[in-house]
């Protein structure tokens, strides 16, 4: 069904890793690797929307012989950033887009984006707003897009790094309907953990890299403020009748990691934004040292480290914030990774770096949002570290993660959000 | 189940938006423009999200306003006090049409609508369709990207604004670069093509639509007239 042979995907002068392959029938293959060691650019090839050399023949074809409108009726391809490629406002209208573009018949068209949404258990939220999902459901309206066609080959590229537990079941059960029904699976992915069920097959990539350490150290341990973050009661929604967040209350001090977890669309951005300072509650209060939290007392970290790495070098970028009165020392290996372009970085160290350059800032709380989405178990190990010197210093740190394994390795207190409603639980 | 999306027709939407703005431009009278921009925020408050979300754009594009009014009274030679009220009241005409457009309309129905009603180039009315996704994108995300930048220090305070505006531009040009890559990648990935692709469904003209119109054109050619 699929055969590639001394395949690697080429983009520009660069030159992806090199793979052989042959899967005779419908089945799950998983190509494992760290970040940045080319599974995207190997996705897009085999999409057919990269060049690539060496041979990819698909049903006894080569790739690059099918038609484009051809192809995209065999191949499917979900992007590793879901939300950014979304193109319309509601949940229907996304999936009927794709049906638009491959020109499907209005009754075709009904009954395979009915089928696609009911596959990824997405069927009754058909008319809510794309905005208004959390990461995981986006995650899979992308995955049901991409069955409008009905594919031979799924391409999935980090297909299950913002999803729950609840929904990687879910998810397990579409793949394994999706291949009974005749399809090929390929998921790329930086954890094996993060796939849902056994692959038949592996691929795994091999790049050699140099592992990224962040030590961070007070220059005045003993002489830090201590903090203290309170919540009581809080409730907040973002529309008059929909209340998101029903009754979170909290107490942290300095250097306490606090994580909040729970399934995708509970809230627990929300109430990290709440906690932060960056929403005001409808009812209940958030104080940090006594008065409401704002930034940069209150610093908060975006999912996406691309949104707010402003400067051209890791270097520069923690430069601008050295520039305020800082006492820390920090210490980053190896040191040449520094002067590279900073939006070239790989996941792990770009969110590493951002967070180095906000807590070089000695903010009292730091509210992390999804720090471990999407990374490898090595870049992992490098934002939980970071996490721990960060609040050695003496910073209460909130971490948000539907990553359990994460949240473990890193937190003091775990609180977890469940329809609406939040409580503690031992870490 | 098909039904349309946007909640003002693309091309009314853009006719009003094209009055609203002509009428921003044209008009020297504060008193006149004043029913333009109240028709314009009530249309783009109907369609908006939630009604706060204009008067909140509307209200932090106010200072760039009087900004520019209290500069155009300095540097005008009759002193005319009345500039104070009609610049800040063109930015507000200009900020809520403009956000008309951007929320009352879907960009593939507004695609579709130039191409098939006023005969653009398919290449060209997509290209409107993408640049307006990412747009609309880019608001969304924007309170996220200053609060991430505001934690690090930049754009504390109002004047921060002046002095952080390069890091500001950069991290929203380099989400709009990040966006505009993946989505190209993601509707090739999906097999759009502007020469082929079509909605399912016709688009219909609405009651509403026409109301909007009639009352745009009248304000407008009423401004014209006095």
């Amino acid at each position: 069904m699929l055969r590639l042979e001394r395949f690697r995907p080429r983009r520009g002068g660069w030159l992806g890793p090199e793979v052989d392959l042959e899967v005779e029938g419908p089945s799950l293959v998983s190509v494992v690797g760290p970040n940045g060691c080319g599974k995207s650019s190997l996705m897009l090839a085999l999409a057919g929307l990269l060049p690539y050399e060496g041979s990819a023949r698909l049903m006894g074809r080569e790739l690059r012989d099918f038609g484009p409108r051809e192809l995209r009726r065999l191949v499917s391809y979900v992007s590793d950033d879901p939300y950014s490629v979304m193109v319309r406002e509601r949940v229907i209208d996304e999936v009927l887009f794709s049906a638009e573009c491959l020109g499907l018949r209005p009754e075709e068209a009904v009954n395979s984006v009915e089928w696609a949404l009911r596959s990824v258990g997405m069927s009754e939220r058909s008319g809510e707003r794309v905005r208004e999902l959390s990461g995981g459901q986006v995650q899979r309206l992308a995955i049901a897009a991409a069955l409008v066609p009905r594919p031979r080959l799924l391409l999935l590229d980090g297909p299950l790094s913002h999803v729950d537990e609840a929904a990687r079941q879910e998810v397990a059960q579409v793949l394994r309907e999706v291949i009974s029904e005749g399809t090929l699976v390929v998921a790329a992915v930086s954890d094996r953990a993060d796939l849902p069920i056994g692959p038949d097959v592996e691929v795994e990539l091999d790049c050699e890299r140099e592992a990224l350490s962040v030590k961070l150290q007070a220059a005045d341990p003993d002489g830090s403020r201590s903090h203290e973050l309170v919540a009581e009661g809080v409730r907040f929604g973002y529309r008059r009748g929909r209340e998101v967040i029903r009754g979170l209350s909290l107490a942290a001090g300095s250097g306490t990691v606090v994580a909040l977890t729970g399934p995708n669309g509970s809230g627990k951005s929300t109430a990290l934004k709440l906690l932060a300072g960056a929403l005001k509650p409808w009812l209940g209060r958030v104080t940090l040292d006594g008065s409401p939290p704002s930034p940069p007392r209150a610093a908060y970290c975006p999912q996406n480290p691309s949104a707010y790495l402003t400067e051209r070098t890791a270097a520069e970028e923690i430069g601008l914030a050295s520039r305020s009165r800082t006492s820390l020392t920090y210490e980053v290996n190896p040191r040449w990774l520094l002067e590279e372009p900073v939006h070239g970085l790989s996941l792990g160290a770009k969110r590493a770096v951002a967070v180095l350059s906000t807590v070089l800032r000695r903010p009292a709380l730091i509210a992390l949002d999804e720090p471990a989405a999407g990374l490898d178990p090595a870049n992992k190990e490098l934002m939980a570290e970071v996490i721990r010197s960060v609040a050695g210093t003496g910073s209460i740190v909130l971490v948000a993660s539907h990553d359990r394994h994460f949240v473990r390795s890193v937190a003091d207190e775990v609180h977890v959000l469940q329809e609406r409603s939040v409580r503690r639980v031992d870490p | 189940m098909i039904r349309r999306r946007s909640a003002v027709h693309p091309t009314v939407s853009l006719l009003a938006l094209l009055a609203a703005a002509s009428a921003a431009t044209l008009e020297r009278d504060p008193v006149h423009l004043l029913p333009i921009a109240a028709v314009v925020t009530a249309a783009a408050s109907a369609v908006a999200q939630s009604p706060s979300q204009v008067a909140k754009w509307c209200l932090k594009l106010l200072p760039m306003g009087l900004g520019l009014g209290a500069f155009a009274l300095l540097n005008s030679p009759y002193r005319d006090p009345s500039l104070l009220a009609l610049l800040p009241l063109r930015v507000w005409t200009l900020t809520s049409s403009a956000l008309l457009f951007a929320y009352g309309t879907d960009p593939w129905e507004l695609a579709w609508s130039l191409s098939s009603h006023l005969r653009f180039p398919r290449w060209m009315s997509a290209a409107i369709a993408v640049s307006h996704t990412i747009v609309v994108r880019t608001l969304d995300s924007l309170d996220e990207v200053v609060l991430a930048l505001r934690s690090k220090g930049l754009l504390t305070h109002p004047m921060s604004y002046l002095t952080g505006a390069g890091h500001l531009m950069r991290a929203v040009l380099q989400g709009l670069a990040e966006r505009a890559e993946k989505l190209s990648t993601a509707l090739e990935a999906r097999g759009f093509d502007p020469y082929a692709w079509r909605p399912l469904e016709p688009l219909d003209v609405r009651a509403t639509d026409l109301f909007l119109l009639s009352v745009m054109l009248t304000a407008f050619l009423s401004v014209l007239i006095l």
